[in-house]
């Protein structure tokens, strides 16, 4: 089970002079169960590769599959698929609307023409996913937090039950506590089963999360492999205006400056033994340091 | 309540940051600063002036610009020279004067090559630094951001960085930076933190950033090249506190070595 994107090209406003080449011929697998990252720049077509991926828009040229399903071939429940694979926009709050947390959360399962009960019983599930009480189900989304907002909004996809899960950029915008807390939920999903896709500016986000991601520039993918594998690549990402995460840059540099470490580090504490294992402290200053 | 019993002094030339959780009241102060928002109780002085008289109120916001979070919601113009030129317009000053404005602001953003470009074309670090170039040509003696990288990549974000970080040590500029980026509010001489609608902590980095339990507790948190240093020299390698920057801990490191 996965979700296969072959030879995707999509051009907004086809045959006219505005003509604008978005996809240039993208070809990707997301497996089942994956925490897959998806990184570029501005303009680089993540956003129009997405959008691809629950048919939100119809590809000019190549394939999606769904679970081995083609989004665009005769008798295709396009319904069924959104529902399958759910996608969280960039600043989702934005998009809330209705009088209170409740109904929005079940805006979704209403839709699904779901009984009631099971409305309910999904939106208390959905707001349990993202950490929000089940008190604040009465009160209006918009007297809530940006970091409870963009919950609220998250819940809403989360109540379709998706077994794909896109989110674009989820911690844009919020206090270190509130991606932390974010990305805590996502990974908690993700571990229990859902497949999740992370479009995020944040390589330290996307070092210290994915399994796999894959690198956007100018409409094609032009790396991808595991965070290892990608980052290792330092050149290439700065040549298309993403950057290494701060540690790794700071290996790299360690490295280019003649000490012998390893560059494939994300994380503080991976970043102290490897330079401690290189410097070590020295015997003298150490022993200075203890008597002080 | 946005905010409660705030007192803080900002000196023309500082470079000062502002971080703090959601709903904190960063961004209300930021707004304070130039009159978009008035204070329901005590006073905002900007260069002499208080910002409840409304006599001086064109004055203050010439004095104090202001950049915001969106780089689509601040472009107004067509093209990026017309859209620099929006601000100096309005002052009334004669076609000669707009034109040297515009000229002086895109080269100290970095921008005038782009000047004929369209403003739809451009990227968002280039949107961020035309807003910036915006401000500029009204020769304000302070810039305030309200958060202007939250929604750029890295190049982005590095470009605007640099343009901020230039006007403020080669043109006086002072710069006030509200950010959720912890090493962005490390590059300032001063960072303040918000909580709850109170001013908490204000000091230099290497103050703040040392406060890792506190900063936590503020639900903030310390870059990772700082939390790094700290990590090492409880090691027993005696990285000192004020470094914050990868270079800087790459020039110490390898000197150490």
């Amino acid at each position: 089970m996965s979700i296969r994107v072959r030879d995707l090209v999509h051009i907004y406003q086809a045959g006219t002079p505005l003509a604008t080449e978005a996809l240039r011929g993208v070809t990707l697998e997301i497996q089942e169960g994956e925490f897959f990252g998806l990184i570029g720049q501005t303009g680089s077509g993540k956003s129009t590769l997405i959008q691809h991926l629950n048919g939100l828009i119809k590809p000019t040229q190549g394939s999606v599959e769904v679970d081995g399903q083609n989004l665009w071939e005769r008798g295709t429940n396009l319904k069924e698929i959104r529902q399958k694979v759910g996608l969280v926009f960039q600043y989702p709050e934005h998009q809330l609307f209705e009088e209170t947390v409740f109904a929005d959360v079940a805006f979704g399962p209403r839709n699904m023409g779901l009984p009631e009960g099971e409305v309910k019983e999904r939106v208390e599930e959905a707001l349990a996913m993202v950490g929000l009480a089940w008190e604040i189900a009465d009160r209006s989304p918009f007297e809530l937090s940006g970091g409870q907002k963009r919950r609220v909004a998250i819940a809403g996809v989360l109540a379709m039950r998706p077994k794909y899960l896109i989110l674009d950029e989820p911690t844009a915008g919020l206090d270190p506590m509130g991606r932390e807390e974010i990305l805590e939920e996502i990974r908690a999903l993700q571990r229990q089963g859902v497949t999740v896709v992370l479009v995020s500016h944040n390589m330290e986000e996307v070092a210290r999360l994915v399994t796999r991601l894959a690198v956007m520039h100018d409409g094609r993918i032009i790396a991808h492999g595991t965070p290892e594998e990608v980052f290792s690549k330092g050149e290439v990402l700065e040549e298309v205006g993403l950057a290494l995460p701060q540690i790794a840059q700071l290996m790299h540099r360690l490295r280019e400056r003649g000490l012998d470490i390893p560059v494939n580090i994300y994380t503080v504490e991976e970043a102290r033994e490897a330079i401690l294992r290189v410097l070590g402290p020295k015997q003298g200053k150490s022993a200075r340091f203890l008597t002080l | 309540m946005a905010l409660k019993d705030i007192d803080l002094e900002i000196q023309q030339g500082e470079f000062v940051s502002i971080i703090g959780h959601n709903g904190s009241g960063k961004s209300t102060l930021a707004k304070l600063f130039n009159a978009l928002l008035l204070p329901t109780r005590g006073d905002v002085i900007v260069g002499g002036k208080n910002t409840k008289d409304g006599d001086k109120l064109w004055a203050i916001r010439q004095q104090v610009g202001m950049v915001f979070q969106n780089p689509d919601n601040q472009i107004v113009a067509t093209t990026v020279e017309e859209d620099v030129a929006f601000g100096p317009e309005n002052l009334g000053l004669s076609p000669d004067e707009i034109g040297r404005r515009v000229d002086e602001a895109l080269a100290l953003v970095g921008m005038e090559e782009h000047r004929h470009r369209a403003t739809h074309l451009l990227s968002g670090g280039q949107k961020q630094r035309v807003a910036i170039a915006g401000v500029i040509a009204m020769r304000p003696s302070c810039i305030i951001l309200d958060e202007p990288t939250s929604m750029l990549d890295p190049v982005g974000r590095r470009e605007v960085l640099e343009t901020v970080q230039r006007l403020n040590r080669q043109e006086g500029i002072t710069v006030v930076l509200v950010t959720h980026f912890m090493e962005e509010a490390a590059l300032a001489e001063r960072v303040l933190v918000m909580a709850d609608g109170g001013l908490a902590l204000s000091g230099p980095p290497a103050e703040i950033f040392s406060e890792g339990e506190q900063m936590r507790q503020l639900r903030l948190d310390v870059p990772q090249i700082v939390q790094l240093a700290w990590e090492l020299r409880r090691s027993g390698i005696p990285v000192p506190r004020e470094i914050f920057s990868i270079n800087e801990l790459v020039d110490y490191l390898c000197q150490y070595a």
